[in-house]
């Protein structure tokens, strides 16, 4: 039976064809564990191996690779996935080639604008929605009379075809968009419900709505980005002359959507406690410090929740006040999934070229919070961080001061801006 | 002459593998069966249908694989009995198949997208219905006409039984 290491990034729609056929034959296929996307697949050890660098890529027990995510499943299939007879192997390449010339391009040019990993472009939209119109239709009329693409079991035609339609039905195919598709609907449910692709992909839920443009989206997903490269670079020091910078292809959107969190929110792993974070900050929003201070601490949760004073390592480097609450700024931005569970108010004090930064900030759990998610690790080593014992007089004179923007810094230095993060 | 007949149960049981029991109808008509159960005697179809899907190997796959589905399983069970087994009137059959095309319109099997036994004796009980449809009709209910194929290419649950031709579909529709 063949076996293997599969490298891919997590939930990855091409690679979802080899797991899920495996699960069908009961191959043994094990993804790669310490696989970095954009690290991983750009070393020599790899390239020597897939000189593509491309994802999914597989290496079987015995040292042979494969690349292209319909090889490997058909690779890693049983007879009937890939077909019994000569014309349903046919039949099955057939829809290989449907799957990725037909839908995924139109599906990556609607969808990856949408999620903020592509620069928005009206017309290749309509376009692609045009395309994608087509090839349901084909698709629908195809299935009015068949239960499955090909024969009457379940094939790698299904599983391709499905996993490639994925992105659609999770972003797009809001009920009113895919009702005139009823027989593509009830074959893709059928496909992703059988039992060996919920151990895959999990329990999948079909759009409730379409996922509408957001420009702030494609402005932060590319700072993201672009901050992650910069911190890469910065890692590996000198090494090189820096790169050109790449277009924003498809393989960089693949980049960017392997970097992006898509794992769930990490706080979720810690017990909620009874501090509810959102009508503190509703409070906050509202009302005087006055009323929300004394609430912030009638509601405040020490076992769960912990304060901490976060106070800017360089206060040399700071020049302009502007630059500054812009760093503030920027490094709420790329916390922003933190966002749920967390809140602060970081101050600036001082003026130009002579200011420092500090702030308190309060979040679930009661160890550092940013290093439950690389992404949060970006701006978090600037800072020094202590944390501080809700008990204790001084710590409820720094959230008074911090939270009613008032006060000097410790060399004296006055209030000059305050950035709330919540 | 209804069709949740000795015969339906003996080819379910023959697809199940598990021996039906001694079938008799008893003296109010209803089918029953006396061994399938230890000293008891189970009486009516959907009943000794899923005595034999306990019996079985596997019940989960037969009847469903989580309680949702199983209620599903035993609904279209109970249907069997109550509709389709009278289906051998052609003003009932007519009801039957419109019905049942529009429960198989959004899924692909009659309880969602498992084959369950529901699937297995509703296809028993329409065959002799399905193989005697024209084109046109096999046409106007295609969601049947596509179900029916995918059971049909099962070789243990067709066992003896014709297989229906559906190849001239795509022109009458």
């Amino acid at each position: 039976m063949a076996s293997g290491t599969l490298y891919t990034y997590p939930e990855n729609f091409r690679a979802y064809k080899a797991l899920i056929a495996a699960q069908y034959s009961g191959a043994k296929v094990k993804i790669a564990e310490d696989f970095i996307f954009g690290e991983t697949n750009k070393s020599d050890a790899f390239l020597k191996k897939f000189p593509l660098g491309k994802v999914p890529a597989f290496e079987t027990a015995d040292g042979k690779y494969i690349t292209e995510s319909n090889a490997i499943a058909y690779y890693v299939a049983n007879e009937q996935l890939r077909g019994k007879t000569d014309i349903e192997r046919a039949e099955i390449v057939q829809w290989f080639g449907f799957a990725d010339s037909e839908i995924l391009p139109a599906s990556c040019a609607w969808v990856f604008p949408l999620l903020g990993l592509m620069q928005y472009n009206k017309q290749t939209i309509e376009h692609a929605k045009d395309d994608v119109k087509k090839a349901l239709t084909a698709l629908n009329s195809h299935l009015l009379t068949r239960t499955y693409l090909v024969g009457e079991r379940l094939t790698l035609a299904d599983i391709s075809v499905a996993t490639t339609l994925l992105h659609l039905y999770q972003y797009i195919l809001e009920p009113s968009l895919r009702k005139p598709y009823q027989n593509v609907n009830r074959w893709f449910q059928t496909v992703i419900y059988q039992p060996e692709s919920i151990n895959v992909i999990g329990a999948f839920k079909l759009a409730d709505k379409t996922l509408e443009y957001d420009p702030k989206k494609f402005a932060d997903v590319q700072e993201k980005s672009s901050a992650k490269k910069e911190k890469k670079e910065k890692r590996k020091e000198q090494k090189k002359e820096p790169k050109e910078p790449r277009e924003a292809d498809v393989d960089l959107a693949d980049e960017i959507a392997a970097a992006e969190p898509k794992s769930k929110d990490p706080f979720d792993t810690m017990p909620k406690g009874t501090f509810d974070m959102d009508s503190f900050k509703r409070c906050y929003s509202n009302e005087e410090e006055t009323v929300s201070i004394p609430f912030f601490w009638k509601e405040f949760d020490p076992e769960h929740y912990s304060i901490w004073f976060g106070e800017y390592k360089y206060p040399e480097e700071l020049t302009k006040v502007f630059m500054s609450c812009n760093l503030i700024g920027g490094m709420y931005q790329r916390l922003d999934k933190m966002r749920k569970a967390a809140f602060a108010s970081v101050c600036l004090f001082g003026e130009d070229n002579n200011s420092t930064i500090s702030g308190i900030w309060v979040w679930r759990g009661q160890d550092l919070a940013f290093t439950l998610s690389p992404d949060w690790q970006i701006d978090y080593e600037s800072y020094k961080w202590e944390k501080l014992d809700p008990n204790k007089d001084e710590t409820k004179a720094l959230v008074k001061q911090y939270f009613s923007w008032t006060g000097t810094d410790k060399q004296g230095r006055k209030f000059n801006q305050g950035k709330i993060f919540k | 002459m209804v069709l949740c007949s000795v015969e339906c149960v003996q080819r379910v049981s023959q697809y199940l593998r598990i021996p039906p029991g001694n079938l008799y109808m008893s003296e109010n008509n209803i089918l029953a069966s006396d061994d399938i159960l230890p000293n008891q005697c189970v009486e009516g179809f959907s009943a000794i249908v899923q005595a034999l899907i306990m019996n079985s190997t596997s019940p989960a796959r037969h009847l469903g694989s989580d309680t949702e589905k199983q209620a599903l399983t035993r609904q279209w069970l109970e249907y069997a009995v109550l509709r389709i087994n009278y289906a051998d009137n052609a003003l009932n059959s007519k009801r039957i198949l419109r019905d049942l095309n529009d429960a198989l319109k959004s899924s692909p099997y009659i309880t969602g997208t498992e084959m369950t036994l529901a699937d297995v004796v509703s296809y028993h009980l329409l065959h002799g219905i399905v193989k005697d449809l024209s084109q046109q009709e096999k046409a106007q209910y295609v969601n049947i006409s596509r179900w029916f194929d995918n059971i049909q290419q099962d070789d243990e649950i067709r066992q003896k039984l014709q297989l229906v031709n559906f190849d001239l579909l795509n022109l009458y529709l």
